[in-house]
């Protein structure tokens, strides 16, 4: 009964993943048929003026250098939407598999911080369904995002590997590693988004253990039960 | 003089990148369209060098437009034009064949040197993404040892059928196709259609259909 109850609770919240995932999706792509189309299209032209001007003129007018103040205004905001929009916009979790899933996400966080990353694939992974690929994703993108912010890390491995009941993805850096316990239990340190890979993997009956010392990098391990 | 064909909904886009693109001098746009439908017949009577195409347009987006570009054999060039920076997008490009991939949230002006890239032959993507690429193609795939009939459910799946209008194509009954599925889902390692569908497009693009 007990075991059932569980079971329901974990199918329930991993519905919800996806709900969460859905209207993420949403939001970017407001932000994308919005604002994002109409700078594009405002620097475009901008530009063209830009040219216009410093051609015609022998001597450059004044309204030229606003103009190029302001097209740097507008590729600095368009800079900072495309950051949020790759860090939010979920994948096709439904179409890809797990691998293909993390694979996009190595290939978006080595584009972005230049760190490489190993992906090292361990015998035959099981199929999983669509909560464990959406939190094995976001766990992952929250441990590799860490491990630059806080730790400084320049080289990442990511392990993904199965035992009789789990699958398991190991992921560690060569960053500067933390006093665990220190950071745990001080309630100003924010756990570095600790909390939430917990949750994450909790509500799919999974855990979550970290290893650090400082001098010595950080590797997190994530069990999720896969059915035998 | 490099031929150019832009697609995109959004008509301020399409009128920015055209000023600027003639602005260029060695550039010429001869043909735009506002949705992907349009973009197969105009590149067919306008053979442009390069096309341009949004991800997203309403009634067919930036990647289906590639893949029917790809399907009908013809010789141009494909530039992705994406607000979205993220793998996913960047891996949906390099297996539909994509030759680059430009960035609406990136000055226009790169989308432009973008162009003259992908025109001299080069793969336009991010150097992440290309090695990416490079391990697929040595990585051993999924079994294909499909049987001729799966092989056909699968790439009606692929198109997006139904199980019943797959079954009315092959004239079986729906039972049979269903049949088919789960063998193929086992086959392939997949628990739903769309997976299955990824890796028809996987094999396909790897040559091994």
């Amino acid at each position: 009964m007990v075991n059932q109850q569980t079971a329901e609770f974990h199918e329930t919240s991993g519905r919800f993943l996806a709900i969460a995932e859905r209207e993420v999706g949403r939001i970017i792509l407001d932000i994308h048929d919005g604002p994002v189309q109409n700078i594009f299209a405002a620097l475009s032209q901008l530009y063209v003026v830009q040219r216009q001007m410093a051609q015609q003129a022998d001597e450059p007018p004044e309204e030229l250098e606003r103009i190029r103040r302001s097209i740097s205004l507008l590729e600095n905001a368009l800079n900072e939407i495309r950051t949020f929009m790759g860090t939010f916009r979920p994948p096709e979790f439904e179409r890809r598999d797990l691998v293909s899933i993390l694979e996009g996400l190595l290939i978006q966080h080595e584009e972005l911080t230049g760190n490489p990353v190993d992906l090292q694939l361990d015998g035959e992974l099981p199929t999983v369904e669509l909560p464990v690929k959406i939190s094995l994703y976001r766990i992952l993108q929250e441990a590799l995002s860490n491990a630059v912010r806080h730790g400084e890390a320049d080289q990442h491995t990511v392990l993904l590997s199965r035992t009789t009941s789990a699958l398991v993805m190991e992921v560690a850096d060569n960053g500067r590693g933390f006093d665990v316990a220190a950071i745990l239990h001080n309630p100003m340190a924010g756990h570095f988004g600790i909390d939430g890979m917990r949750e994450r993997i909790g509500i799919l009956g999974g855990h979550l253990d970290i290893a650090s010392t400082p001098g010595h990098g950080t590797r997190i391990r994530v069990e999720v039960p896969v059915p035998l | 003089m490099i031929r150019v064909f832009l697609a995109d909904d959004h008509a301020l886009v399409l009128e920015g990148l055209r000023s600027l693109i003639e602005g260029e001098g060695d550039m010429l746009v001869v043909g735009t369209a506002n949705d992907g439908d349009q973009v197969l017949d105009a590149v067919r009577q306008l053979r442009p060098d390069v096309v341009v195409l949004d991800l997203q347009m309403p009634r067919m987006g930036g990647l289906a437009c590639l893949e029917a570009i790809r399907t009908a054999g013809l010789p141009t060039k494909v530039l992705i034009l994406s607000a979205f920076y993220d793998g996913d997008t960047m891996q949906s490009a390099l297996e539909a064949e994509a030759d680059g991939f430009a960035l609406k949230t990136e000055a226009p002006q790169q989308t432009v040197a973008c162009i003259r890239q992908v025109y001299q032959g080069q793969l336009v993507f991010p150097q992440a993404a290309r090695r990416w690429l490079r391990q697929q193609r040595q990585r051993p795939g999924p079994s294909t040892d499909l049987s001729e009939r799966e092989a056909e459910v699968l790439a009606l799946v692929a198109q997006g059928l139904t199980n019943t209008q797959i079954a009315q194509r092959l004239q079986v009954s729906d039972n049979t196709v269903k049949f088919h599925l789960q063998n193929i889902y086992q086959k392939l390692g997949v628990s739903n259609r769309t997976e299955a569908a990824g890796i028809f497009f996987k094999l396909r693009r790897d040559g091994r259909p």
